[in-house]
């Protein structure tokens, strides 16, 4: 930084501060550290999740009886050993053990739930939002009609009807049903990109080359939309574990003998065990919060760096 | 070629013929006649001027020629031929070999007419592949010969480049590179030079006359802006409201314009030979609705020479003194003596052109 400008020596001070300014402008395109741990975690998480098999940790079918009797008689601080970092359950099953192997489940169904909505709802959104005409109008209809029905009586519905069908709930039924819900709702998403971006001149620049419809959809319009997609799929992501983790705590989401973050809080907050053993149910919930808010913060930059690019264009 | 056998058989004819063609959009208010009954013909490597002002109907013209409309709502009658084809009664396959390689178009602002998310060598290669069976490589390398063509230093590190990593005009250039991809034999240039920096305008301007007479390309020049046609075009037409209201060769509209449209948008370019301060001689009013047009001549509300007759019945589109190659629609036409003073004849023509 000169300091001198046109001529005029500017004080020290005011150079520092157009330094700064400048050192502001220059990080707005860096993530930042709280970006690096989200990620990190996530990794680690999912690391975890692939590897829980083979990792030198407890394995969830080899309880800890008598450990876990020190809960019934109010000492939970004593089931913290080096065997189990994070304590032990009132039967005695390793806690981090069980995290880790529910975290398999509920990334699994986070981002297959978004996955199979993004693959049936975001195709018919880019379709109807570039064709426009009766496939559209019939396909916004059918979603608005969908999303006037409430979202959680919908779901309860369809898990009840799958668990009288088959006894259990899977997590492949689970992702399905779920995905299937929210299948309007990244309809509307990405329908509302594609109407934006076909009226956008290089659409019809691309159909003045002779490109056809669905090469402009797919070579022209997808590029586009797959960004903004992707910051909202991420934020998706955290909000379908989060509803997970409260269906399967109601007693209404996964059942049979599946782990996931839900059903580790549905065993651990019953009538008073809050009280007498409060680790069983923040193991669980620590790891959704530190989840869901890596994934919120991580969509959030995404669509941050996205809006800078959007600027400069 | 090979879109139709009859193009062989037309050698001699006008490239492009577009007869009484109409485009009405349909709207909840009502049908918004943009383009009403336009004719003309256009030679190989000639340039029509088109000009009017905003809402004049000059670029649905064009987007109505190449049918690029979309189809829902609109109405689009009358019959464009082009190199012998009759084009509107082609399928979408048919008119899509068309396209890049007989037709090609020029948008007004480069900054969305070219792909944001895209990378400039894929978005030129692009037809180059579609049309010309290309590999990759080998269309890499025409459109780096093509970045060089029309003028961007450095082409073959601009094509791993995204638009957004250009200036407006560098970024027309690329606009340009793209519509001559595949050598088109005629180019809508659709107002190339509205969004530009005037210093950027002339250079862009120059570019297009320079690859159209390599290339021996027609050109349809359209723009709100006499002074950019001025020196450029062999023949103009001046629409107003949807219609042509006069058309001549260049030199004689501007030496002999007969409608007083043609001689207030002379009247609004400010001149250099103007004292400083001099005010803007602006058309009052607006343009007419275009859903409920009124009968007689469209121009007549913001008409100095208005009579009854003009408020009740639509003039023709005569030619002058049985003149065929220039024609107007006025009831009462400029004669020489009457045209306004500061614009006569041959200072028009230089006024606007500049040096």
């Amino acid at each position: 930084m000169s300091a001198v400008i046109s001529g005029t020596t500017i004080s020290p001070a005011l150079e520092k501060a157009v330094d700064t300014t400048v050192a502001e402008v220059g990080n707005k395109k860096k993530f930042g550290i709280p970006f690096y741990f989200a990620a990190a975690w996530l990794l680690l998480l999912t690391f975890c999740a692939i590897f829980g098999g083979i990792l030198p940790i407890r394995k969830t079918n080899d309880p800890d009886f008598l450990l876990g009797a020190n809960i019934g008689v109010g000492d939970w601080t004593s089931t913290f050993t080096k065997q189990h970092w994070l304590g032990v359950d009132e039967n005695g099953n390793d806690l981090l053990a069980y995290a880790i192997k529910g975290s398999k489940v509920s990334l699994t169904v986070g981002f297959g739930t978004v996955l199979l909505a993004f693959l049936v709802g975001g195709w018919g959104g880019m379709v109807a939002g570039y064709f426009r005409g009766r496939f559209d109008s019939v396909l916004t209809f059918l979603t608005n009609c969908v999303l006037s029905i409430p979202a959680l009586l919908l779901l309860l519905l369809l898990v009840s009807v799958l668990s009288a069908q088959s006894g259990a709930v899977s997590v492949w039924k689970f992702i399905l049903t779920l995905g299937g819900l929210s299948v309007p709702i990244i309809f509307r998403v990405v329908r509302a990109a594609t109407l934006q971006q076909a009226a956008r001149e290089y659409v019809t620049a691309a159909r003045a080359m002779g490109a056809k419809n669905s090469r402009v959809l797919i070579r022209e319009i997808l590029p586009n939309v797959v960004k903004p997609a992707m910051a909202f799929a991420l934020v998706a992501v955290g909000s379908v574990m989060v509803v997970e983790g409260s269906l399967s705590f109601l007693g209404a989401g996964l059942s049979g003998n599946t782990i996931s973050w839900g059903r580790m809080l549905q065993g651990a907050a019953g009538l008073g065990k809050l009280k007498s053993g409060p680790h069983a149910t923040f193991v669980p919930a620590g790891f959704l919060f530190l989840t869901v808010l890596s994934l919120n913060f991580i969509g959030d930059k995404v669509r941050e760096r996205l809006e800078v690019k959007q600027g400069g264009i | 070629m090979s879109v139709s056998p009859a193009s062989a058989d037309m050698v001699g004819g006008p490239l492009l013929q577009v007869n009484d063609l109409k485009t009405h959009f349909a709207t909840d208010r009502g049908l918004v006649r943009a383009v009403d009954g336009v004719s003309f013909s256009l030679a190989e490597g000639k340039t029509l001027g088109v000009v009017g002002e905003s809402g004049s109907g000059k670029s649905v013209l064009s987007r109505s020629i190449m049918n690029l409309l979309q189809k829902r709502g609109v109405n689009r009658e009358g019959s464009v031929i082009f190199d012998g084809t009759e084009t509107t009664k082609l399928g979408a396959k048919d008119s899509r070999k068309l396209y890049g390689t007989g037709m090609a178009m020029i948008f007004q602002d480069p900054m969305t007419s070219l792909n944001p998310v895209v990378r400039i060598g894929r978005q030129i290669t692009e037809s180059l592949q579609l049309h010309f069976d290309m590999n990759k490589e080998f269309a890499l390398g025409t459109a780096e010969e093509l970045l060089r063509s029309v003028g961007i230093p450095e082409p073959k590190q601009r094509l791993r480049e995204y638009p957004f990593q250009l200036s407006g005009g560098m970024r027309q250039r690329v606009v340009i590179a793209i519509a001559l991809a595949c050598g088109p034999k005629l180019l809508f240039a659709d107002e190339p030079t509205t969004a530009l920096d005037v210093t950027v305008q002339k250079q862009i301007l120059n570019l297009l006359a320079r690859q159209q007479a390599e290339r021996k390309m027609a050109m349809i020049l359209v723009t709100h802006d006499l002074g950019v046609v001025a020196g450029r075009a062999d023949e103009i037409m001046v629409m107003y409201a949807g219609q042509a209201v006069e058309k001549a060769p260049t030199d004689k509209l501007f030496s002999a314009m007969r409608h007083p449209y043609t001689a207030a948008l002379l009247n609004s370019i400010p001149k250099t030979s103007d004292p400083s301060h001099t005010r803007l001689e602006a058309i009052p009013g607006r343009p007419p609705q275009m859903i409920n047009p009124p009968a007689g001549c469209r121009f007549a509300s913001r008409c100095g020479y208005v009579t009854e007759q003009c408020r009740t019945d639509m003039p023709p589109l005569a030619p002058v003194d049985g003149d065929p190659s220039h024609l107007f629609r006025c009831w009462h036409p400029l004669s020489i003596s009457s045209r306004p003073s500061s614009t006569s004849s041959k200072p028009a023509l230089s006024a606007v052109v500049g040096n």
